[in-house]
C-alpha cells in the first residue's frame, strides 16, 4: 500500500497558484500545496507547522481531471472602514493605523500595507477582490509515498482533526474525500485505476469522454515548472515543483471498479 | 464530532447578494446556472442577526474592536493596591502592544486630532509624557494603541493581571524597559474567549493576542434548479412637472430560487477555541442554528423583502469530522410539476439521495429534521417543531461529548 486516492469534488473549488491581495486565482486543477494543506487540516497541522514541508517532499502527486469544471468569478467587497476620529490630510494611510476595515486590494511600501483612499471623502474605499473558482469539477489525485505514511495518512483523511475543504473554507466537497489505497510501481497506473464517484459515473454516462488529461510530478527539466511546492510554511515561501502533463486514453471504455478498501 | 446543518429555503423574487452588476449572483453547476448566495454574504448576515448575537452580548462573549486597550487595562488597576509609577508603566506597556509588529505607526497624515495624535504612543519617552498628562484627566487624554484590536474583555482582564504580577516581581522600570518581542515574550500569549471569534476566526497583526482557526464552515448557496436572471423595468414620475412620460426609467435584476445551504460546525474545534466550556460551546451551537434559520442577507430587501423562512431543515451529528455537502442531490436541476412545488420536489431528491450516498461511501450520522413539506428519512427524527429540533441537537452533543 503505497498509495493513497483522494476524490476532490464539489460545487465550487479553489486552488490559488499565484493569488495576491485583490485578485485570488485558481488553477485548472489541484496544487501541491492546496492538497499538501488539505492533509495537514486531516492531521491537525497548524498552517505554519515545519512538518508541511516534510510531507510535500515525501509524497508524489498525480491529478486526473474527471471532470474540469468551468472558471467562475465572485465579486467580494469587504466594507469600506473608515479612520476612527481621524480627519483625512490626503496623504497616504496604512492599514496598521486605526483603521476599521479589512485591506485585501492595497499596495504594499516598505513591508507596510497601503490603504487605497477616496480622494473625494477621504475615507478606505471599499476593498473589492475578485475569487476565482472552478465550479462543477470533479479531480482524482493519486499521492505515493512510503507504505507507513500512507497508512497514517488514510487513516487521518477518514477521521480529520478539523473538517476538510477544497482550498477554500467555503467550498465543501460534495463527495468524501478518501476515495481507497493501493499498491503501484508508477504513479500514472495508480491513475488508470477507474475509480469513479456518483457524479462523475452520471456525468459520463452523457458524455462519455474518450480521454482524460493527467498531471504527473516528474523531477526538474522533465516538465512544467509551477510553484507549489511548500517551502517555509512559516513565510509562505514555495518552491518550484515540475509537473507532466499526458493523456489517458479510455478507448474500450473499461466497466469503472470500485476498489475502495474502506 | 461535526454538527451539520442542511437547509432548502424558498426565497421570493429578491436580489439579496449581487455582483458588481448588481446581477444576483450566479454559479454552473449540473451544466446549468444557478443562483448563488455566497458564504461571506451569509455569515455577515449570521454574525449581525440577534439571534446571534442577543445571547452573548450581556455575557461579554462577543469581541469588541477598540484602540482604547490601555484604559480598559486601567480599570483593572483600581483596586491591586499599585502606587502611581506602577500603575503608569502598566498602562503604557499596554499602549505598545497592538502597533503590529516591530512597526511604528507613520507619523504622516495624522495630524487631524492632536490632542489623539499626542497620545499615540509613537516611543516610550513620548507616551511617559502623555500618560503624565493624562494622569489629571478626563476623556479627552485617553491613551490609546497605534491600531485598533478585535478582542474580548477576557483576554483585556487576564493581560492586566499579568502586568500587575510582572510589576510585583520585578517593579515599574523592569516593565519601561520591555518592548516589542521582549514584552510580548514576557507577558506571553493570549488566547481570545469570545463566540464570534471561536466560530468565524480570527487573524491578528498583533502579538500577544493569538491568531484562531474558524470553526464554521458555510457553503455559497445555490439553487437546487436552474434559474435565468429577470428584470424589472421601472420608470418613476415626476409628481410636479406636469410632463407626459417619466422622469426616470431603469431596471433591477432579480430572481426567485429554492437554495440549498449547508454550514458546518467543528465542534471539537469550537470547544478547543472556547477554551473547553461546554456550556458557551453548546449555547452558541444552539444560537448558530437559530441564526441560521432566520437571517437573511439584507441585499435589495427594502425593494423585495423576500422574508422566507426555510422550509426544511436537517441537522446530522457525525463522529468523524467529515465534512459532506448534499449538493450533488440537486446536480441534475430540479423541476416543478404540476403535482409538486420546487421545494417538494427539491425535498424529494434530497430524500433520495441522503441514503444512497452514505451507504455507498458506509457513512453514518444521528439525524433530525424539520419541515414543511413532505420528507421522510429513515433513523431520522421528525421534529414537530424548532424547540424539538434543538432539544434533540443537545441530546446528542451531550452524548458526544460524554
Amino acid at each position: 500500500m503505497n498509495t493513497l486516492f483522494l476524490r476532490l469534488e464539489g460545487p465550487l473549488q479553489s486552488w490559488g497558484l499565484r493569488a495576491r491581495w485583490g485578485e485570488r486565482d485558481t488553477t485548472d486543477a489541484p496544487t501541491k500545496s492546496g492538497v499538501i494543506g488539505l492533509l495537514g487540516c486531516a492531521l491537525g497541522l497548524r498552517r505554519d507547522d515545519a512538518r508541511l514541508r516534510d510531507l510535500s517532499d515525501n509524497l508524489r502527486m498525480g491529478v486526473r481531471v474527471d471532470l474540469p469544471g468551468i472558471l467562475m468569478r465572485d465579486y467580494h467587497t469587504t466594507g469600506g472602514g473608515r479612520y476612527s476620529t481621524i480627519a483625512s490630510t490626503g496623504g497616504p494611510r496604512y492599514h496598521d493605523e486605526p483603521y476599521i476595515g479589512g485591506v485585501l486590494s492595497a499596495e504594499v511600501t516598505k513591508g507596510r500595507i497601503k490603504v487605497k483612499i477616496n480622494q473625494k471623502t477621504g475615507e478606505p474605499e471599499t476593498d473589492v477582490s475578485e475569487r476565482y473558482y472552478l465550479a462543477d469539477a470533479s479531480f482524482l489525485v493519486a499521492l505515493q509515498g512510503s507504505p507507513d505514511y500512507i497508512g497514517e495518512l488514510a487513516t487521518a483523511i477518514q477521521s480529520p482533526v478539523w473538517p476538510l475543504f477544497l482550498g477554500r473554507k467555503a467550498c465543501v466537497p460534495s463527495t468524501p474525500i478518501f476515495a481507497g489505497t493501493g499498491q503501484f510501481d508508477i504513479l500514472e497506473d495508480a491513475l488508470k485505476n477507474l475509480l469513479l464517484s456518483p457524479r462523475v459515473e452520471t456525468a459520463w454516462q452523457r458524455s462519455r469522454p474518450t480521454q482524460l488529461r493527467l498531471l504527473i510530478e516528474t523531477g526538474p527539466g522533465a516538465g512544467n515548472r509551477q510553484y507549489d511546492n511548500i517551502g517555509t510554511p512559516s513565510r509562505r515561501v514555495f518552491r518550484a515543483r515540475y509537473v507532466r502533463e499526458t493523456w489517458l486514453r479510455l478507448e474500450d471504455g473499461p466497466a469503472p471498479i470500485n476498489t475502495m478498501e474502506g | 464530532m461535526l454538527i451539520a446543518l442542511h437547509l432548502l429555503q424558498n426565497h421570493a423574487p429578491s436580489n439579496l447578494n449581487r455582483d458588481d452588476n448588481n446581477e444576483p449572483k450566479d454559479a454552473i453547476f449540473g451544466g446549468v446556472r444557478r443562483a448563488r448566495i455566497s458564504s461571506q454574504a451569509i455569515k455577515r448576515s449570521i454574525r449581525w442577526s440577534d439571534h446571534f448575537r442577543a445571547p452573548f452580548e450581556t455575557q461579554g462573549l462577543l469581541a469588541i474592536r477598540t484602540q482604547l486597550l490601555p484604559e480598559k487595562v486601567r480599570h483593572h488597576l483600581v483596586n491591586a493596591g499599585l502606587n502611581d509609577d506602577d500603575q503608569r508603566a502598566i498602562v503604557e506597556a499596554a499602549a505598545r502592544l497592538g502597533k503590529g509588529e516591530q512597526r511604528s505607526p507613520s507619523g504622516e497624515g495624522e495630524a487631524g486630532d492632536e490632542r489623539g495624535d499626542q497620545n499615540q504612543p509613537r516611543s516610550s519617552s513620548r507616551s511617559r509624557r502623555s500618560s503624565r498628562q493624562s494622569n489629571t484627566t478626563g476623556d479627552a487624554e485617553r491613551i490609546k494603541t497605534a491600531q485598533l484590536m478585535f478582542l474580548t474583555e477576557n483576554e483585556i482582564q487576564q493581560l492586566a493581571q499579568r502586568l500587575i504580577e510582572i510589576v510585583r516581581e520585578k517593579g515599574a522600570k523592569h516593565l519601561n524597559e520591555l518592548q516589542g518581542d521582549t514584552l510580548v515574550r514576557e507577558i506571553g500569549e493570549y488566547e481570545p474567549h469570545s463566540v464570534d471569534i471561536a466560530m468565524f476566526g480570527r487573524m491578528t497583526t498583533s502579538s500577544p493576542f493569538k491568531d484562531v482557526e474558524a470553526a464554521v464552515q458555510v457553503a455559497h448557496a445555490i439553487s437546487t434548479h436552474a434559474v435565468e436572471m429577470e428584470f424589472d423595468f421601472y420608470t418613476a414620475v415626476d409628481d410636479i412637472s406636469g410632463e407626459a412620460g417619466a422622469g426616470f426609467i431603469g431596471d433591477t435584476t432579480f430572481n426567485s430560487a429554492t437554495y440549498y445551504k449547508y454550514f458546518s460546525i467543528d465542534w471539537d474545534g469550537l470547544l478547543k477555541n472556547l477554551h473547553g466550556e461546554q456550556n458557551v460551546a453548546r449555547q452558541s451551537v444552539e444560537a448558530l442554528i437559530r441564526a441560521a434559520l432566520f437571517a437573511i442577507p439584507s441585499g435589495k430587501q427594502n425593494s423585495f423583502a423576500a422574508h422566507n423562512l426555510p422550509d426544511l431543515a436537517l441537522v446530522e451529528v457525525r463522529k468523524e469530522n467529515i465534512a459532506l455537502s448534499y449538493a450533488n442531490a440537486f446536480v441534475k436541476p430540479v423541476r416543478a410539476t404540476g403535482k409538486l412545488s420546487l421545494i417538494e420536489a427539491s425535498a424529494k431528491a434530497l430524500e433520495e439521495y441522503i441514503p444512497a450516498i452514505n451507504e455507498r461511501y458506509n457513512l453514518s450520522a444521528q439525524r433530525a429534521f424539520l419541515s414543511t413539506v413532505p420528507f421522510t428519512l429513515s433513523g431520522a427524527e421528525c421534529c414537530s417543531d424548532l424547540e424539538k429540533l434543538i432539544t434533540w441537537l443537545s441530546k446528542q452533543i451531550g452524548g458526544g461529548v460524554q
